[in-house]
């Protein structure tokens, strides 16, 4: 949309709305847009939950069909204040009001509205906090077509027995998205990466259901045993803003696809089974075999990376929460300690499979605990113990003897040989041929 | 990779042999700041173990790691240990640095035998991440490369297309170029390390890099020495000054070098030089027919230089 030509020397950058719907949109898939929207009732549930750190009794409901995606919770709902003020701006003021939770995960102020956009032509959304309630209903294509940056909000009042939370429900369905949504698979990808993103926060009493079906909690677990002993290391960083905690070991299953670096920021996974330069593996395309490539020998080993902050905005993650920033001066930082950790851990790992002795490893693990990885002792070092198989079997040995000089020069002109050497291989060969026979 | 030790006889490499000694002339300036002493030493040995004998004779330190990455010589490490005080570790670099504990600081010579690579350049990442302020790293490499293909491989070797590789320095011998192309890269790595250390720190827990060594010789191959100390920022104005590393000439802060030679005397030319030194001007030995230029190697190394038949038991 073009202004009107301006007497003054100004040019218009106004922005566009459907130019920023779309960049806000673009390059982010379906189920990480969803995850992200649940973050936001866990924030919920974290400001609710207080001192405890206990999410019980709080519980998320998506459901979805072709036609409408809904998430409801009672995780606490949308301040009316807040509503009007900072909930469906994009992006964040820099304002105490506006800050991010504490230890929370919301962090660019722009989830909820990717997800609003990303989903479909129609939203709702209904929250209900401390007394208060309201109803944002908005048509995006109307509203797209008209001038303001505003969106139209109702306060009707609250009815009881309600509890305090939101809930999201979009219509009319993008064509692409509805494509998606109606795979039969969808839905069993979407609970593996609510599971494996949000699993820590179901392992503590948050209740997330996908069409009725509950997700399972996802911890992660390490094999700890006298003959596997994880490295875990600790640190306090950015002045203590943020508490940093490595852990890498063996997993239970020799599973490939699940082996690699985990990194949560506030309990959150952001990578998962990373085998890649990022978190310290060698270039595939790399000729140089020293640094490890990843390779089905490793396939046991597991490396997390819990980062922890009040302020989500000193953690290294990307604006969708699905990657790494490698911008990021912790992230510069921890690399080098990840590949350090990692590779005696992975020495190892390639000796036993050197020396066929791959079933020493499954015989470890499988004898070992599981436990919970942030749980397992401080140790700068990981440990793997096994006997080391000999790569050769000696077949010959060395006798030694002394004896008076005037005898072995008689016995070595009676042999018909020169050196001492073979006097006594000639002695030996003669007693062993009559002796010990064949 | 054949172990150097096996083509060469180690003691029979003088110009190795000075350069070890002019490192240990930097250590001594460190200990006038730091309680050097207490610190652990870690190298890479070969059966004659040369830098270990001189640390530990010269600087009494009781905490000594030796790496030695060929397989299978462990018996004849052990055979050949010279003292109590030095642990043995079979493996490479790569797979044994991160094993070690860095609860004290340390002074740490990887004196490799071949040329830069990433697994190298990893080593490095490692002890600029965890080595404790105070602690000396040494890093030497064989640089016996040169020509544009001897660049294309560096950057292969060491997988990243963005490094300075193949500068033009004019001001450098074309045999040394390919020797400053790999300090520039080590150098660069340093300070990213040191900026990745600090970025997550509060400004009084800041390190800092202070060069101390860029030596260049030849023995069989063209090597390339380059270290310094790391230290808290705050050190430079408390302990650095202690350190009087001005008044050892062979340190060299920058991209300077100082190129090791060795000279070809005569055990009577050696003493005879001896009694005119130390001398503001290199000596005239027309008379006694000596060569100018060994006369003028001999005044650059003569403290280090053996003045009779060394032998190492």
């Amino acid at each position: 949309m073009t202004a009107p030509a301006a007497a003054d020397d100004t040019v218009n950058a106004d922005p566009s709305k459907r130019f920023f719907i779309e960049m806000l949109t673009k390059d982010v898939n379906l189920a990480a847009a969803i995850s992200d929207l649940l973050d936001n009732s866990v924030d919920g549930a974290k400001r609710a939950s207080g001192p405890t750190g206990t999410f019980t009794g709080k519980w998320v409901h998506v459901t979805f069909s072709e036609e409408s995606f809904t998430v409801t919770d009672n995780c606490g709902g949308i301040p009316l204040d807040i509503a009007k003020k900072y909930a469906f701006r994009f992006g964040r003021e820099d304002t105490p009001d506006d800050s991010p939770v504490p230890g929370g995960v919301g962090r660019f102020g722009v989830g909820m509205k990717r997800a609003l956009f990303k989903i479909g032509d129609h939203f709702l959304v209904r929250s209900r906090n401390a007394g208060t309630s309201f109803e944002v209903d908005v048509d995006v294509p109307a509203w797209a077509s008209h001038g303001t940056w505003k969106f139209p909000l109702v306060t009707p009042t609250p009815t009881p027995p309600d509890e305090d939370g939101t809930t999201v429900h979009i219509t009319e369905v993008h064509p692409t998205v509805k494509q998606v949504l109606g795979t039969g698979s969808f839905q069993a990808q979407l609970t593996a990466d609510v599971r494996s993103k949000l699993g820590q926060y179901i392992s503590k009493g948050l209740e997330i259901s996908i069409n009725g079906t509950p997700v399972q909690s996802s911890v992660p677990l390490i094999c700890l045993s006298s003959h596997t002993k994880p490295a875990h290391v600790q640190e306090s960083i950015v002045g203590g803003l943020v508490d940093l905690r490595i852990v890498a070991g063996l997993a239970q299953k020799r599973h490939p696809a699940s082996a690699g670096w985990y990194v949560y920021c506030n309990e959150r996974l952001i990578l998962g089974a990373d085998r890649t330069p990022v978190t310290g593996w060698g270039d595939p395309s790399d000729e140089e075999r020293e640094v490890p490539q990843y390779h089905n020998d490793f396939a046991w080993f597991r490396g997390f990376v819990f980062l922890t902050s009040p302020r989500p905005d000193q953690l290294p993650w990307n604006t969708t929460k699905t990657a790494l920033d490698l911008d990021s001066e912790i992230y510069r930082y921890i690399r080098p300690k990840m590949q350090a950790i990692m590779r005696p851990l992975l020495s190892e790992l390639r000796r036993a499979a050197r020396e066929q002795a791959s079933e020493q490893i499954t015989e470890i693990v499988t004898s070992a605990d599981e436990v919970a990885a942030d749980s397992v002792p401080l140790a700068a070092v990981a440990q793997i113990i096994r006997t080391t198989r000999a790569r050769t079997v000696k077949t010959e040995t060395n006798i030694l003897y002394q004896r008076p000089l005037t005898k072995v020069e008689r016995a070595k002109k009676s042999l018909g040989v020169t050196s001492n050497r073979a006097v006594g291989e000639a002695t030996f060969e003669y007693y062993y041929d009559r002796e010990c026979g064949n | 990779m054949v172990g150097s030790f096996e083509t060469i006889n180690f003691a029979l490499r003088p110009t190795k042999s000075i350069e070890r000694k002019m490192i240990v002339e930097g250590l001594r300036a460190v200990a006038r700041g730091y309680a050097l002493d207490e610190y652990r030493y870690v190298g890479l040995a070969s059966p004659y173990f040369q830098d270990f004998s001189l640390i530990h004779r010269s600087l009494d330190l009781h905490d000594m790691v030796s790496i030695e990455g060929q397989e299978d010589t462990g018996a004849r490490m052990e055979f050949n240990r010279p003292f109590a005080c030095i642990t043995l570790k079979e493996g490479m670099t790569h797979d044994v640095l991160p094993q070690l504990t860095w609860e004290r600081p340390a002074i740490v010579w990887l004196d490799y035998d071949d040329g830069l690579d990433k697994a190298k350049l990893e080593d490095l990442d490692l002890l600029l991440s965890q080595l404790l302020p105070g602690s000396v790293f040494l890093l030497t490499f064989s640089v016996h490369r040169d020509g544009q293909a001897a660049y294309e491989r560096l950057a292969s070797d060491i997988g990243a297309p963005d490094y300075p590789v193949g500068g033009d320095y004019p001001d450098v011998e074309s045999v040394w170029k390919y020797a400053r192309a790999v300090y520039d890269i080590v150098n660069e790595r340093i300070t990213a390390g040191i900026d990745a250390r600090n970025g997550v720190q509060p400004p009084e827990s800041h390190i800092a890099y202070r060069q101390m060594y860029h030596f260049r010789y030849r023995d069989s191959s063209r090597m390339l020495t380059l270290g310094g100390l790391l230290h808290y920022t705050s050190d430079a104005e408390t302990i650095l000054p202690r350190c009087r590393f001005e008044i050892v000439d062979e340190l060299r802060k920058g991209a300077e070098a100082l190129e090791v030679k060795s000279p070809k005397l005569t055990n009577r030319e050696i003493r005879f030089l001896d009694r005119l030194l130390p001398h503001n001007e290199t000596p005239d030995t027309e008379e006694e027919g000596i060569p100018a230029e060994e006369v003028e190697k001999y005044v650059a190394v003569y403290r280090y230089f053996p003045a009779f038949v060394e032998a190492d038991f």
